[in-house]
């Protein structure tokens, strides 16, 4: 009955018999108990049935599944399959009306719909970056394959190569990260939005903030008088971000 | 073949939910047929439709009764440990969900950002223009990491190199190399003591490290980036540290990081033109 075996081990049909060894057997058993207890669900959820199923483990513990629950099924089939005429008019008597759903488990599963479609979202994200990325190996881009690369196969020249593109990577990042925080500090020191803060207005902020921290305002070379800048960045950026925390 | 992803809620038009029912119980019934075979235990499984008074029953009625009176039997505590009802088992569903989705979110943000630093090493964004900060921090941490990658990579070929006798190694190298090996083997002693002196604060290994922090560890120049990025003053910028009465730690670590990145600042001048031919 079974299809010749594939070379990859995906998804196989089986045959429907005792599995011979215990661990296997265990196995497919949590997997089916839980599909088993997901169909029982949708089903409830679809058309407003009642349902209940039971069971038990190759160890010989009970698991059960429900709706409403497990007892009041279970109790009202026992009942009904007595073959005393009460038993079975009380039976009927207790018929839900059906198509009245619970509050509770309608938000529950309008959660489930949102949590799921977001995760759908995740999954074509991730389809788009992945196809990004074979995009640019497939152009032979230098720069991908020093990011694919096992650091300690790669040779000298390449290494220092990729090292010199990370260092000038990480100038823009500082540079940025600077110019950010400039930005956040006119915004906090106005107290209103700017989409691009003039040079004039950016230099004057600069100068005020350090004056406030104490440090003589001299004319140092350029990259001195940012190192300044980052220096007395600190405690308002700080005092910043911690604003920002909670809005 | 393709099928539309079903809602899952009650459905409202009477025959298309009687035909569904019809249908997925038969399903439900199989389900619990082949799980009961494969794994040679009880079960049972009874479905009462809406207005329905008799229920659909999986085996029969006779043996369902006899499981169910297994179940009965049991203590109540045993019967109960492992029942669940529709909310238990739609909150199981969520909390996977949560899961599920958290981690996706998590891999898809560092594929992204590995994107976007391929993007900054070719030099599609000049300036990293239009990046939010979360993306820019997310960049630093990737940068500073391959940084240190790189460098720990560079240094074990440095020694083996040297093992191997240094006439050899000189031999071998070509003229642009050559170049760059000099400022490698002036620092190579003080380098080496650097990266051990500073290997536990400035490099806090944890990865999910709040992004917050980072920039602000950028802002105060305390990290690598700054030292890197300002490594050609960093004595004077030591200095101004100390003139604003900065706090005796940063003002301590300033010179270290400062004498690291000058080893390897200084070069970065002279490699920017030949490599991007290379």
């Amino acid at each position: 009955m079974a299809p010749p075996r594939r070379p990859s081990m995906g998804r196989q049909k089986i045959e429907i018999r005792r599995i011979e060894s215990d661990e296997a057997r265990q196995v497919c058993f949590s997997k089916r108990r839980a599909g088993l207890f997901k169909k029982a669900s949708e089903l409830s959820i679809l058309c407003g049935a009642d349902v209940a199923a039971v069971v038990f483990s190759p160890a010989g513990k009970a698991f059960s599944f429900g709706h409403p629950s497990v007892e009041s099924v279970v109790d009202r089939f026992l009942a009904s399959s007595t073959p005393s005429p009460a038993g079975a008019g009380a039976g009927a008597g207790h018929s839900s009306a059906g198509g009245g759903e619970d509050r509770a488990v309608s938000e529950l599963n309008r959660q489930h719909g949102d949590l799921r479609a977001q995760l759908d979202a995740e999954k074509a994200r991730q389809e788009r970056a992945d196809e990004a990325i074979r995009k640019e190996r497939e152009a032979g881009s230098p720069a991908m394959a020093w990011i694919d690369a096992d650091l300690g196969a790669m040779g000298h020249d390449d290494l220092v190569a990729f090292w010199a593109a990370l260092a000038g990577v990480q100038a823009a990042v500082a540079a940025s990260a600077d110019q950010l925080l400039r930005d956040a500090l006119l915004v906090g020191r106005r107290g209103r939005q700017q989409q691009q803060p003039a040079a004039q207005l950016g230099g004057g902020g600069v100068a005020f903030d350090v004056g406030a921290f104490g440090i003589g305002v001299q004319v140092p070379p350029p990259p001195g008088f940012a190192g300044v800048d980052l220096q007395g960045f600190g405690g308002q950026a700080a005092a910043i971000l911690g604003a920002g925390g909670p809005s | 073949m393709a099928r539309k992803k079903v809602t899952l809620q009650w459905i409202a038009n009477d025959s298309t939910r009687r035909a569904t029912f019809k249908k997925r119980r038969k399903g439900l019934m199989k389900k619990a047929s082949e799980l009961a075979t494969l794994c040679d235990v009880d079960a049972c499984v009874v479905v009462y439709g809406e207005e329905e008074s008799q229920p659909e029953v999986w085996p029969d009625v006779a043996e369902a009764a006899r499981v169910l009176a297994r179940f009965k039997a049991m203590p109540e505590l045993d019967q109960c440990k492992k029942m669940m009802d529709m909310e238990g088992f739609l909150n199981q569903r969520i909390d996977k969900l949560k899961e599920q989705l958290h981690k996706a979110q998590r891999e898809n943000r560092e594929r992204e950002t590995t994107l976007l630093l391929h993007d900054a090493i070719v030099g599609r964004r000049p300036g990293l223009a239009g990046l939010s900060a979360e993306e820019i921090a997310g960049l630093g941490w990737m940068v500073e990491n391959r940084l240190h990658g790189v460098r720990e990579a560079i240094e074990r070929l440095q020694a083996a190199a040297d093992k191997g006798g240094q006439g050899q190694q000189f031999s071998g190298v070509p003229p642009t190399s050559l170049q760059l090996q000099l400022p490698y083997s002036i620092i190579g002693p003080a380098g080496h003591t650097d990266v051990h002196h500073q290997a536990p604060p400035p490099h806090p290994h944890p990865h999910p490290h709040p992004q917050g922090s980072w920039l602000m560890e950028v802002a105060k120049a305390g990290g690598d980036l700054g030292a890197l990025v300002y490594s050609g003053f960093g004595g004077g910028r030591g200095s101004v540290g100390g003139a604003g009465g900065t706090s005796t730690e940063v003002a301590d670590m300033l010179p270290h990081l400062g004498g690291f990145g000058a080893g390897f600042g200084w070069p970065d001048p002279g490699l920017s033109p030949p490599f991007p031919p290379m």
